[in-house]
Formats: C-alpha cells, sequence, structure tokens
C-alpha cells in the first residue's frame, strides 16, 4: 500500500471539504472525549494518556485520539481536531484503520451521513442538559390537538410550530426528547449486545472446549427462540414483576440517572437478545486467528491471557463488532416502536417518536385527523436512520479488503 | 440420510431444553410470583392461594420446571389466565389465520426480493440499481408500525379501497387479507432485496461466471443456471428460518386488521398479562425453528452436491 496511499494523499480526496466540515463539526466530541480519558486515567485505568514529549504513538484506539485531541488543545498540533472513531483522517497513515477512515472520507454519502449523525448527537445532548427544548412536559391543556403553524414560505414558526398533542404539549418538543431517547436507546442495546456478545464469544473462541460448548449451547437456545418473541418476554417479565418495578424506581438509575423504566426495560430486552449475532461472528473469528502466529509469539512471550485476547486479536475482529454496532443501533430504535406499542416498552406520556406513532392509531380517526405526531416522529426517524443506514455501508465497504482500491 | 436426520433431532434435545428452561426461568422466577401479577397489587393471600393451586404453582421451582417440561412434551399447555380456554387449542386455532396471510405474502415477497435482487446485482452500478437500493433503504428507515397505521388509515379508512378490519375463512373473506399483505410486502422487501443482491453479487464476481460469460453462454443461461443455482444455499437459509415467523404471523399486522391468528393472541396475551400462552407460543416458536434448521441443511444436499450428509 505504501507507495499509492502516499501519492493519493498529495492531492485532495474527492469530497474533501465535506470531510473537513465533519471534523469541524465533531469538535466538541473530542473534547468529550478528552474529559472521558482523564476520567479513565483517574481512575486508573488507562496508565499513559499523552506523550507531549516523543513522538512514539501510544498504542490503543482511545489513547491515540485523546493524545491527538489534547494536542490540538495545546496547540502542538497545527491539524484540525480528528473525528471520533470511525472518520478521523490519520496522519500516520498504515494500517486497517486508517485506511477505512481515508475510505470512508473519501466517500461523499459516508460524510454528509455522518454529519446528520453528529447533528442528532447534538440536539439529543443539548436537550439532555436542558439547552433547547426545555419542559417538553409542560402542556397547555386547553390548547390540545393545536395543528402546525409554520410556514416556510415567508419563514415563521407560530405559535406551535408542529403542533400540540392530546396534553397540549408541544410537538417539536417531544420529537427533539424522542430523539435523545431514541439515541440512548440505540447506543445502549447496542453497546450491550456488543460488550456481552465480543465477551462471551471471544472466551468461547479462545478456550474451546467446554467453555465454547456452554457458550454454543446458550447461544444456540437464545437463538431458536424469535427474536420478536424474546425480546417481547424479556421486557414483559421485566415490567410486569411488580417487585422488580418497584427495586428499580427506587434504585440509583432512576433517581439519579432518570432514565425511565421503558427505557431501561427497551435497552435490556434488545441487549439480551440481539448479542447471540455478535458472539457467534466474534467466535468464528476467534477460531481463525487463535492459532496465527501473532498469537503464539505473544503466548509465547508471556503476556498474560486476558492480554492477549483483547490487545492482540480483538483488534482483529472489531471491524466486526463495529458494523453489528450499527445495524444494532438501527434495530433497537425500530424495536422501540414495536415494544412500545405492545405495551412493554416508553410509557405512555414519555416523549418517544414511539408513543408518538402508537397515537396516532386512535389520534387519526378524529374528525380532524392528527396526523403531525406520527408524521413529524416518522420524518425525525427516516432521517436519523436513512444516516446511520447509508454509513454502515459505506463503513462496511470501507472495510472489506476485497474492494481496496 | 435417515441416520443423519435421527442424529440430529437427537442434537435438538440439549437446545429445546435449553429453550424451556429459559422460558421457564423468565416467568417463574425473574417475572416473580406469576400468582401476583396475575391478580393484581391489592389481592389477598386467599386469592393468591387458590390461582397458585389452579394453575399448579404452589409446588417448588423444580417441581413446577418438571411440570411445565410435561406440559411441553404432551402438547398441553394448561389454560390460558383470561379465556380459561386450552392454551394448546388456542394456538392450533390461531395458526391457520396467521397462515392464510402470512403465506402467499411470503410467497410474493421472496419472489419479488429474489428477482429484485438478481436484476440489482446484474445491472449494478446502473441507475435503476442506485434507484431500487435507494428506495429500500428508504423504506427500512421507517417504522413498521407506521406502514401499518397509515396504510390501514389511509387505503382502508380515507379511500376505502379495502375493507379495515376483519377475517374470514371463504372466498369473499380473501379481501380482508388484501391489504395486510400488501404492507407485509412493502414491508419486507427492502430487507429481501438487499440481502439478495448481496449474495447474487458475491456469486457474480467468481471465476466461474466470467468463464461462463468468455466462452459465449447467453446472459439467460448465466444468470438462472449458474448464479441463481450456486447462490441457493443462503436464499434458503434465508427462507427456512423466516418459516416460524410465518406461523407466528405478524403481530402487528394482525392485531391492527383483526385477523385471529397466532400474532393477535401474542398481542393480547402481552396486553392481557395472559404469561401461559406467552410462554406457549415462545417454546412453540423455538420447536419450529429447529425444525426449520434440520429443513434446511437437508435441503442443502438437495440442491448442493458438494455437500453430504454425514
Amino acid at each position: 500500500m505504501g507507495a499509492p496511499a502516499a501519492a493519493v494523499r498529495k492531492t485532495r480526496p474527492r469530497g474533501w471539504f465535506l470531510a473537513v466540515l465533519a471534523r469541524i463539526a465533531s469538535w466538541p466530541f473530542s473534547l468529550l472525549l478528552l474529559l472521558l480519558g482523564l476520567v479513565l486515567r483517574a481512575i486508573g485505568s488507562v496508565r499513559l494518556l499523552w506523550t507531549p514529549e516523543g513522538d512514539r504513538p501510544p498504542e490503543g484506539r482511545i489513547r491515540r485520539y485523546v493524545v491527538r485531541s489534547t494536542r490540538y488543545l495545546t496547540g502542538r498540533s497545527r491539524l484540525m481536531p480528528p473525528l471520533v472513531g470511525a472518520v478521523a483522517l490519520d496522519d500516520d497513515g498504515k494500517g486497517q484503520w486508517s485506511e477505512m477512515r481515508r475510505r470512508l472520507c473519501r466517500d461523499r454519502v459516508a460524510m454528509a451521513c455522518w454529519i446528520g449523525i453528529v447533528l442528532y448527537l447534538y440536539v439529543a445532548l443539548l436537550a439532555a442538559f436542558g439547552v433547547i427544548a426545555t419542559d417538553p412536559d409542560r402542556g397547555d391543556p386547553n390548547a390540545d390537538f393545536r395543528p402546525p403553524t409554520i410556514s416556510v414560505v415567508p419563514l415563521e414558526l407560530g405559535e406551535h410550530p408542529l403542533g400540540t398533542d392530546f396534553l397540549g404539549r408541544e410537538v417539536w418538543k417531544l420529537t427533539v426528547h424522542g430523539a435523545k431517547n431514541a439515541l440512548w436507546i440505540g447506543t445502549f442495546s447496542a453497546l450491550v449486545a456488543c460488550t456481552i456478545g465480543l465477551v462471551l464469544g471471544a472466551v468461547a473462541g479462545y478456550f474451546g472446549k467446554w467453555i465454547d460448548e456452554i457458550i454454543v449451547w446458550l447461544y444456540a437456545t437464545l437463538e431458536s427462540i424469535p427474536y420478536l418473541l424474546l425480546m417481547l418476554a424479556l421486557s414483559f417479565v421485566f415490567q410486569k414483576n411488580l417487585s422488580l418495578r418497584d427495586g428499580y424506581e427506587a434504585s440509583f438509575l432512576k433517581q439519579d440517572l432518570h432514565i425511565s423504566l421503558g427505557l431501561f426495560t427497551i435497552i435490556l430486552a434488545v441487549g439480551l437478545t440481539f448479542w447471540v449475532g455478535v458472539c457467534r461472528i466474534v467466535r468464528a473469528e476467534f477460531i481463525r486467528l487463535r492459532d496465527r502466529d501473532f498469537v503464539l509469539a505473544a503466548r509465547s512471550l508471556g503476556i498474560p491471557t486476558h492480554r492477549v485476547i483483547f490487545r492482540h486479536i480483538v483488534p482483529n475482529v472489531f471491524h466486526l463488532v463495529l458494523v453489528s454496532f450499527s445495524l444494532l443501533f438501527m434495530g433497537a430504535i425500530k424495536f422501540e416502536v414495536i415494544l412500545s406499542f405492545l405495551g412493554v416498552g416508553m410509557e405512555e406520556g414519555e416523549a418517544s417518536w414511539g408513543q408518538m406513532i402508537n397515537q396516532a392509531k386512535v389520534e387519526l380517526m378524529r374528525a380532524d385527523p392528527v396526523w403531525w405526531q406520527i408524521g413529524a416522529a416518522t420524518a425525525a426517524m427516516f432521517g436519523l436512520l436513512l444516516c446511520v443506514n447509508l454509513f454502515t455501508d459505506a463503513l462496511r465497504d470501507a472495510l472489506d479488503p476485497r474492494l481496496r482500491n | 440420510m435417515w441416520a443423519y436426520v435421527v442424529r440430529r433431532l437427537f442434537y435438538a434435545i440439549p437446545v429445546l431444553l435449553g429453550v424451556t428452561l429459559i422460558t421457564f426461568l423468565l416467568f417463574n422466577v425473574v417475572g416473580g410470583d406469576p400468582a401476583r401479577s396475575m391478580a393484581g397489587k391489592n389481592a389477598k393471600e386467599a386469592d393468591l392461594e387458590k390461582i397458585r393451586e389452579q394453575y399448579g404453582l404452589d409446588g417448588s421451582l423444580p417441581e413446577q420446571y418438571g411440570q411445565f417440561l410435561k406440559e411441553v412434551v404432551t402438547f398441553d399447555s394448561g389454560r390460558s389466565f383470561r379465556t380459561k380456554q386450552r392454551v394448546g387449542a388456542m394456538i392450533a386455532e390461531g395458526a391457520g389465520p396467521s397462515l392464510a396471510l402470512a403465506l402467499p405474502a411470503f410467497f410474493v415477497a421472496s419472489l419479488l426480493g429474489i428477482a429484485l435482487g438478481l436484476f440489482c446485482a446484474y445491472f449494478r452500478g446502473s441507475l435503476a440499481d442506485v434507484l431500487v437500493r435507494t428506495a429500500s433503504v428508504a423504506a427500512m428507515s421507517i417504522s413498521s408500525l407506521a406502514y401499518v397505521i397509515l396504510g390501514q388509515y389511509l387505503l382502508a379508512y380515507r379511500w376505502r379501497l379495502f375493507p379495515i378490519y376483519g377475517f374470514e375463512w371463504s372466498l369473499v373473506g380473501t379481501v380482508f387479507l388484501v391489504l395486510p399483505a400488501m404492507i407485509w410486502i412493502l414491508l419486507s422487501v427492502g430487507t429481501d432485496v438487499r440481502f439478495y443482491r448481496a449474495v447474487m453479487l458475491e456469486e457474480m464476481r467468481t471465476d466461474y461466471v466470467r468463464t461462463a460469460a468468455a466462452k459465449g453462454l447467453r446472459t439467460r443461461t448465466i444468470l438462472f443456471r449458474h448464479v441463481l443455482r450456486n447462490s441457493l444455499i443462503p436464499v434458503i437459509t434465508r427462507l427456512v428460518l423466516s418459516i416460524p415467523f410465518l406461523f407466528l404471523g405478524s403481530l402487528l399486522l394482525e392485531s391492527f386488521f383483526g385477523i385471529p391468528g397466532l400474532g393477535a393472541l401474542t398481542v393480547n396475551a402481552v396486553t392481557n398479562n395472559d404469561w401461559p400462552v406467552l410462554k406457549a407460543v415462545v417454546v412453540i416458536g423455538a420447536m419450529l425453528y429447529v425444525f426449520g434448521v434440520l429443513v434446511s441443511d437437508i435441503l442443502y444436499a438437495a440442491v448442493d452436491p458438494r455437500v453430504r450428509l454425514k
């Protein structure tokens, strides 16, 4: 890859302005990541955070990003702050990850979608910190079911830009908070599923023997229950158990973090249902890799097993997990709607796209059909899922070694 | 081959035992006291005792599990909490309407998906391919609930092209199934096309296809005799593994269009707290899935002479 890659980097790749825009858009994320790095360092799970003196790049993904953001913030680098994760333009230019990033940055659709995703994240963060769309739950009972007053030409918002719902709450605020909840659900259920799948798959594939058999039995069993039913059963059981319910209401998740029962149930149900696919992929890949020379070399150097697994093999399977993550992210957001409809997801009155779509079932049958709730929720969901969908496709292509050059 | 089938059926036993164990743990242990969740928060102790006795919940947990296993093996899952009917009878009754909706819809959707997939893979990169792919991505980005609600509202309620709601076992009754079947097809074609396109594309990049083209075979022969046949394995996997979903029907479509199938049964069980029904549906779904995997393995050998069943 050496010489041609260098030649490519001299000319600006196609769609470079989008790449630059995407970098600017994700600047605050670098800050967040820096904070995360500092926290990790404070609790001692990361030993070396940055090496301001040397050029030796520290190993590991998070560290590397933290280093670059720090250099930027301290004026040591004239580079724009890098994108978090997938699409940072790499400056050392070797290895599959920088190759992937370079290919993604050349993909205009992927960059546009990344900007879209980042915008959703900003809206969600601003709503979560109470900067925009404050008090979504406050409604005026005398102003229920007001139609949207927004007009494009001339641009006017009016009193209720996207109308109001049955409690007189502003639909635009509900949509924004629904986006926040959807991102929570997508991120955390994918995180739960990927973590369980990665750890169990790695353990099963690496150790083999009886550990493998138990884990294979476990996922074969879970897999044979149709996923919709398993998810339904999990959330049903969790929501209908009165003592679990009370226990959750009193726990710190509810009291301090204000994660509603519905949100938690969905994350749990989707996470515990879909780790199976990740586990299967990771296990197969581990079986393929565990007898390779680099693993044998690491083991013969006396590197502890957990380190061999997580530092030497996991980076080689991580691209598969990344694609699964974004697929699960989309899946979780769609399943939220179905679970909420079935009454085992978000509760009525909570700001969620599922509830907004669900209410249309009754509200469309009124004399003046209330279409703005289902419209706003569907449009918001469409935008997010379309961006994630296209970005996942581009990611998969960028990771596919057969499509190189 | 029969030896293979019998051996595979033996392999299925630990998996099915696992399914019953997980279902049992979920509903009888994690789910808390079923009697209490049935009777409500403020039920008297005497009522709870009565319910426990009635549904065999008064034994110890291993005893209850043994009873549950017995129910599964004898296909007799006790009675529903809500309707007091036998669960087995309810499920047998529901399978028919579910299949009446699912089979035609699934058939059309799969054919359409495979045809469009082959088409897009052959014309890859062309305008038609881009359009079909864009449409399928766009279609996948909308919630299925929105499709069902908007489809029913616009086509049936507003424009009165189809009946809104209902089911009937007769030729006339098929009008009730047209709209839900159309929505089903719309919902599944998007993902299907993408999947089949990827499969066919994989196959079209192989050497033997290039050879076939180089020696001057007709496009039609290459596509249908070579590419389609060789990509049958992933296609069969996908088709056969959808079988449990056909029996279970579509939760959303059935409950919205008043089709008294297993999907509607499941939805009612969830809303009514009717866990014997839910438990039975989960176990039956798993059995169908295990069966589906077996069938697809046998079919592999039928379509691909390289696969030997040992």
